[in-house]
């Protein structure tokens, strides 16, 4: 799935906007690494892209049409097309690596008894076959993340966001992070990754670099 | 497709479980305002219901009539007592006083009353039966005179009586505690009708006293027995304006606050689900699931300990006055909170996903 931004204006604090006329286009399957100091606004794109976050202006397109803004329509996109990973630990801690990794898939109406398969077998993908019903406070930093993407990935997402997948990790983790992140999905699945990280960014089709803005300019 | 509601049960129960220190600490919070809330209403209306039986004992719903330009005729007095709502009704009439063989130079009192008097002064503890002629003794009087049942007294210039029964009649007629009385079905004239009402219904006794005696042109003075200070209190009033009937709702906020300051701690549990697409409404539900949990085992432990710490032990637990008040205090609470609980998940739930997330 492709999925942009056209235009788009956006900013926490009224009348200093963050993005004046943003324009970002991810291709169908393809994968972009957003680069950029801290401050420039990668996390903000994300969740524009996530449409976590309306743009005061401009549209968010998914297979170049418009995104409504709001309504079950908009959040049955959000939850059947999109899946997160982060950079802090994003999961219920005190809960199972199984139970976490079918978080979306239940979020979308699924069985809890229906799924377990399918959750193992994600996360015999991600090399955690054998800590499926470990909680997840005893995983290391690299099991976690690998758990987030099985999570992320177990949905069959057509659109990945990625923020900082990698920012609490080695370089050892770091890859298997994106090995699995970026081997494990499907053809047609769009990746972003916010990173600061030059490794990574390698990894991804493309890199857009966001620079500080002056204000009101980028 | 959105969540299922059964999942999304199951997935409030397992997030309960999964923070057992979290869990533990609300259900602690809960327990020890349901105690708090249950303990004041049992005090209270054990206190009351103590107060009305101590009360009760003491005759608050007894009447005396007398005459004061002479004797009461007994029929009036008698025929109360197959009335509805009368207890007991019976007369007094005073006797000449007597001076006893093993007590030379002491007079004590005598006198005759209907058995309907004698069950009143001693609270039906005594149940005099036709057909048992003897004499009945107070207790101040049988004690200074080592009288007994079955004890002969011997009047001075008269014949020797059989003791049936020594009567303890301190608490509602102290004064024929040293009398010598003979139980009897009168027709001459008396000097008091003693009337009791059934709990609750002095006033409308005295009106129907005022119909019965005041008809028949006769000066009568119609009084309550006890017109004591610890009698003006009016038990229905004080309980209905007791302030501890508004204690629910001090619980329901209580947990509220608990329940926002842990939520605090919950926003990237929150964030992540709703990244996930979990809607505001299921996060509400969840919300009331976990505080249906809450309230089910921790309002059950403190209501519990609440009714057996302040009612005086488990028997407290029998008691139905007690049960039933203190019951629907903890279900005003536990139905407040449950209904408060998520708006503490509203207030956490507002705002960003990515600062959520980020845990800001």
């Amino acid at each position: 799935m492709s999925i942009s931004l056209k235009q788009v204006e956006f900013g926490y604090v009224r009348d200093r906007p963050l993005f004046e006329a943003l324009d970002l286009v991810v291709p169908d399957g393809a994968s972009v690494a957003l680069m950029g100091p801290s401050g420039t606004g990668k996390s903000t794109v994300l969740a524009l892209l996530g449409l976590l976050l309306t743009p005061t202006r401009g549209e968010v397109l998914l297979d170049d049409l418009p995104v409504p803004r709001a309504g079950p329509h908009h959040r049955r996109i959000v939850a059947e097309s999109i899946s997160w990973v982060f950079q802090t630990v994003s999961l219920l801690p005190g809960r199972t690596v199984l139970d976490n990794v079918a978080l979306g898939l239940l979020a979308r109406g699924a069985r809890r008894a229906a799924i377990e398969q399918q959750c193992r077998a994600a996360l015999d993908g991600v090399g955690l076959a054998d800590l499926a019903d470990r909680k997840i406070n005893t995983l290391s930093g690299g099991e976690i993340q690998r758990a987030c993407v099985a999570r992320c990935l177990v949905t069959a997402p057509r659109v990945v966001l990625a923020d900082e997948p990698t920012g609490q990790l080695d370089a050892a983790n770091s890859m298997l992070v994106m090995d699995a992140m970026l081997g494990l999905r499907n053809g047609s699945t769009s990746v972003v990754i916010a990173t600061h990280d030059p490794a990574v960014a390698a990894r991804c089709d493309q890199q857009v670099k966001l620079t500080p803005m002056t204000y009101g300019r980028r | 497709m959105s969540w299922r509601l059964d999942e999304l049960s199951v997935e409030a129960f397992r997030n309960a479980l999964a923070a057992p220190i979290r869990t533990a600490v609300v259900i602690g919070v809960m327990s020890g305002a349901m105690l708090t809330v249950t303990a004041s209403e049992v005090a209270f209306t054990r206190e009351l219901v103590d107060f009305q039986a101590r009360s009760l004992r003491a005759g608050s719903s007894v009447a005396v009539v007398t005459s004061n330009s002479g004797a009461l005729p007994p029929a009036p007095c008698l025929a109360l007592q197959d009335h509805d709502g009368v207890r007991w009704a019976g007369t007094l009439a005073a006797g000449s006083p007597v001076e006893l063989s093993k007590a030379p130079g002491i007079l004590v009192q005598s006198g005759s009353a209907s058995y309907g008097a004698l069950e009143l002064w001693t609270d039906g503890t005594y149940r005099p039966t036709d057909g048992s002629p003897g004499l009945v003794v107070g207790g101040a009087l049988a004690e200074e005179m080592g009288l007994g049942p079955n004890s002969i007294v011997q009047p001075i210039d008269d014949d020797p009586g059989r003791v049936a029964a020594v009567i303890d009649t301190e608490k509602r007629n102290p004064a024929i505690s040293r009398w010598l009385l003979t139980p009897t079905h009168p027709v001459a004239p008396v000097d008091a009708c003693w009337i009791e009402f059934a709990p609750g219904t002095l006033v409308a006794g005295l009106e129907l006293l005022q119909v019965t005696y005041g008809g028949q042109g006769a000066d009568v003075s119609i009084q309550p027995w006890l017109r004591s200070n610890e009698l003006a209190r009016q038990p229905a009033q004080e309980f209905e304006s007791r302030t501890s009937r508004y204690a629910w709702v001090a619980c329901g906020l209580l947990i509220l606050l608990v329940s926002l300051l842990i939520a605090r701690t919950r926003r990237a549990e929150i964030g992540l689900y709703r990244s996930a697409g979990t809607t505001t409404a299921q996060l509400l539900f969840m919300a009331q699931v976990e505080t249906l949990q809450v309230v089910a085992v921790g309002g059950a432990i403190g209501a519990l300990w609440g009714i057996v710490l302040a009612g005086g032990g488990p028997a407290a637990l029998s008691d139905s006055t007690v049960l039933s008040v203190a019951l629907r205090s903890a279900l005003c609470a536990g139905c407040f909170t449950v209904a408060l609980a998520p708006l503490a998940r509203l207030i956490v739930a507002r705002g960003s996903v990515v600062s959520q997330l980020k845990g800001e």
